[in-house]
């Protein structure tokens, strides 16, 4: 019994197969992915590109499989970089088997992808997924008569109910078996295209070895379309690439006098009408084609006039809600960090190691802890969008949005990016990659970071408490966002004028139909973007925080320019009341701290700086504090904590906002806010915009122009509420 | 080198898809071209010749169109090469 289970198992046990998942976007393929694959999947990037490189691996009867994500195309011309990473995948990593989502409720437009994988030649199977979608709207699908006339097999599933998904795995296995497969059925372009398809793939052939996962007959039809990247390959791999090609303009020429339009319009044409004869045969609708509740909603969701109260209205509850949510949990993590300060300061004795316990508590919980301290309200944010665009509301906030954003030189698809921003600018420049024209994205991706990122919060809550009232709070917030973002919409203008000159990229975008959004595909959605705020502060606030701590630590004073210890014995010998004592005491210490950090790296720095940042209304200290949030805005806080002397400080340190209002006015302190939320946010910005636009002269400029006009903007203020007499 | 002129296919019965009311419907006739391969695009999500499109909104702004069984935004330039024409009941 035992041999028999094994020698059935060996004829199955290893195999490697390799799947492409396609399909159209919107048509549920990630959620079938993430059903495959579950949590054995991983995203990276596709070399030279910018599209994401999505792979996982499953198992089935012993069979290894590795599915790897296509990007959700429409079809397989040669101009986005999806729809050639796809098209590449497919010829370079020949995969076993092309497994082709369709979505049935939209079927015929579904099927124009496949009809191109099949010319191909690829194995291909299709998925029939979202069919209790198409049923419910009265189509009626034959499966067995569809797959007959489309000569490929095809199985049914519902993605985000999971069932149809044991079909799936068995098809993909039975389907890279081996036996013979039947061949898909090939669309017929008409006597003409057909006759020219002939003569332009035998030249083909005769003339180059064509590459095992395509045909001479494809590269023919490419031609025809007057594919560029095929073109290229021709005349990189064939021996007469010039006769070839002229043949193909020839043979187009010959077309569009003989039929009266382009071919690649005709091939087109017949492609549809190939599906929409099977389509004929093999669907019966019983409804005619009627408004649905998607539609129903848009009415009031896209309507002219009530649009933008609707889209502002849930703007405003997102943010509220982030905030208002996100406070008690806010407030435990803030509690965390200062037990974990306090068992630090019992366990560890004063004077033992007393550097790396300052590293501890001043560097290390400080700097991370300001950072983690917001991830409550960043994962809320995100979690927002998530069930936005998991609902399908996001599409249509983009085609609201459209209209302004086009009246600044932006698309509407750049809102979406804009709104991540909210919560931090890394993802909201990965988040630019919905983008296809290059000056749009570049645009979206530089002013980005004026958006007023959650690393930035921590400064203003410090600033804001400490120097304006009360009622003022709220105010003053809403005040610092909004500059950001009538900041962003100059930036853009102006960009879009002058480096970016140009025609916006046409507003084409596909409205999803509204649906329910899962839980499980929220959380992962919120997660996705959560992780790389995480990640930021695990890695780099937490480096720079201990950089930033080792420069205001060392070099260290030894010798002091007036005698403290003396002056404190002196103090104590006065005959002074126990308050006046330790206020003096304090006055003392907070000398010596001084003359200790103007000592330091970070001292010299601030010191060497105080000159160019004076007339911004900045000192020496907040200079030393701008170094360090140069890497990272979170920084800025621990760093005022490290150069006050006040130990480990977060924005909810009393003390250092003592300190600040004895040092500064208010007009000082808003300036320090309008700096901070203007230049460059982090490295990590920097570092993801250059790998976003794969140069890094953008990064640079983002860098440079952010700060410039930080700069240009915060002595202006100043200068001008100075002489004004406001905030003095 | 003689430069054949294509004789483009200009349907007098055809216009500009703007040109529709809000629920009205025509069928695709054909894509003027633009830059950038729009006009590809737009056939790949489901414009293609012959297709009865209905537009969903009023005028001003992006055109909300049925295509089939999905919904397309379009944004009023790219929509004005969009031909279409009266469809053949």
């Amino acid at each position: 019994m035992t041999s028999r289970h094994a020698r059935q198992d060996m004829a199955t046990v290893g195999r490697a197969i390799t799947v492409a998942l396609a399909g159209n976007p919107n048509c549920g393929k990630t959620t079938l992915f993430n059903a495959l694959t579950g949590a054995r999947q991983h995203v990276g990037n596709y070399p030279g590109v910018t599209v994401e490189k999505k792979e996982g691996d499953m198992l089935h009867q012993g069979c290894r499989i590795h599915v790897i994500d296509l990007p959700g195309t429409y079809s397989l011309t040669a101009h986005s970089p999806e729809e050639l990473v796809a098209r590449n995948v497919i010829l370079e990593e020949t995969p076993d088997l092309v497994v082709d989502v369709v979505d049935a409720s939209n079927l015929e437009r579904n099927l124009y992808l496949a009809t191109q994988f099949m010319e191909l030649g690829i194995p291909i199977l299709l998925v029939l997924n979202m069919s209790d979608v198409a049923e419910a709207r009265g189509h009626s699908i034959d499966v067995q008569r569809l797959a007959e006339l489309f000569g490929v097999r095809i199985v049914r599933t519902v993605g985000h109910k999971s069932s149809g998904l044991g079909e799936l795995k068995q098809a993909i296995v039975e389907s890279t078996g081996g036996e013979s497969r039947r061949a898909p059925a090939s669309v017929r372009y008409g006597r003409h295209i057909e006759a020219e398809l002939a003569t332009l793939g035998a030249a083909i052939d005769a003339s180059m070895v064509v590459p095992g996962s395509c045909s001479a007959r494809w590269l023919a039809v490419k031609l025809l379309e007057e594919d560029s990247v095929v073109a290229e390959q021709i005349r990189h791999d064939a021996r007469d690439p010039d006769a070839i090609l002229e043949a193909a303009e020839a043979a187009r020429t010959r077309l569009a006098r003989e039929l009266g339009d382009d071919a690649e319009i005709l091939i087109a044409d017949r492609r549809y009408g190939f599906i929409s004869g099977a389509c004929q045969e093999a669907v019966r609708s019983t409804v005619e084609a009627r408004h649905t509740m998607s539609d129903r909603i848009d009415l009031v969701m896209t309507h002219r006039v009530l649009s933008i109260p609707i889209f502002f209205g849930l703007m405003y509850v997102v943010f509220k809600l982030t905030f208002a949510v996100g406070a008690p949990f806010m407030g435990w993590i803030e509690a965390l960090f200062a037990w974990l300060g306090d068992v630090i300061a019992q366990v560890w004795p004063e004077g033992s190691a007393a550097l790396l316990r300052s590293l501890v508590t001043g560097g290390i919980i400080g700097g991370v802890g300001g950072v983690l301290v917001f991830l409550p309200n960043i994962l809320l944010l995100f979690l927002a969008i998530a069930i936005l665009e998991d609902s399908g509301y996001m599409a249509r906030a983009a085609f609201i949005m459209d209209r302004f954003m086009h009246k600044i030189g932006l698309h509407g698809k750049s809102f979406i990016p804009m709104l991540i921003g909210f919560g931090c600018t890394v993802p909201a420049i990965m988040a630019t990659r919905t983008l296809e024209n290059r000056r749009d994205r570049l645009t979206t991706m530089l002013v980005a970071p004026l958006m007023s990122c959650g690393a930035r919060l921590p400064i203003y809550a410090l600033i804001i408490p400490a120097f304006f009232p009360q009622a003022w709070h709220a105010r003053m917030l809403w005040l610092i966002y909004f500059i950001g973002i009538a900041l962003a919409v100059v930036c853009a203008k102006l960009l879009r004028g002058t480096v970016f000159k140009g025609e916006t990229e046409p507003f084409v975008m596909e409205l999803p139909p509204y649906r329910l959004p899962t839980l499980r595909g929220i959380v992962v959605h919120m997660w996705e973007r959560g992780w790389l705020y995480v990640k930021k502060a695990g890695t780099v606030i937490l480096g720079v925080s201990i950089v930033m701590w080792a420069l205001a630590t060392f070099p260290r004073k030894t010798e002091f320019e007036r005698d403290y210890d003396a002056e404190i014995a002196a103090v104590h010998a006065l005959a002074l009341g126990p308050d006046a004592v330790a206020e003096r005491i304090a006055v003392l210490e907070q000398a010596r701290q001084a003359e200790m950090l103007a000592h330091t790296v970070a001292g010299r720095i601030g010191g060497a700086m105080a000159p160019v940042i004076r007339p911004l209304g900045f000192d020496w200290r907040i200079g030393t504090a701008l170094v360090g949030a140069f890497a990272a805005k979170e920084v800025f806080v621990a760093q005022m904590g490290i150069v006050y002397a006040v130990g480990e400080a977060d924005e909810g340190s009393a003390a250092l906002r003592d300190r600040l209002r004895e040092n500064y006015t208010p007009l000082q302190a808003f300036c320090i806010m309008l700096f901070c939320l203007i230049s460059a946010p982090c490295m990590a910005t920097v570092a993801v915009t250059r790998r976003e636009s794969n140069s890094w002269k953008w990064a640079l400029l983002q860098f440079a122009g952010l700060t410039a006009i930080a700069y240009i903007i915060t002595l202006l203020v100043y200068q001008v509420g100075t002489l004004a007499g406001i905030g003095t | 080198m003689q430069t054949v002129d294509m004789p483009v296919m200009t349907d007098p019965t055809s216009f500009p898809l703007p040109m529709l009311n809000a629920g009205e419907a025509a069928c695709v006739s054909r894509i003027l071209p633009c830059g950038q391969g729009l006009a590809r695009k737009l056939t790949a999500m489901g414009l293609s010749p012959g297709a009865k499109v209905t537009v969903l909104n009023g005028r001003g702004g992006p055109l909300l169109l049925r295509v089939g069984e999905c919904r397309i935004a379009v944004g009023l330039g790219m929509a004005q090469r969009v031909m279409v024409k009266l469809c053949k009941t």
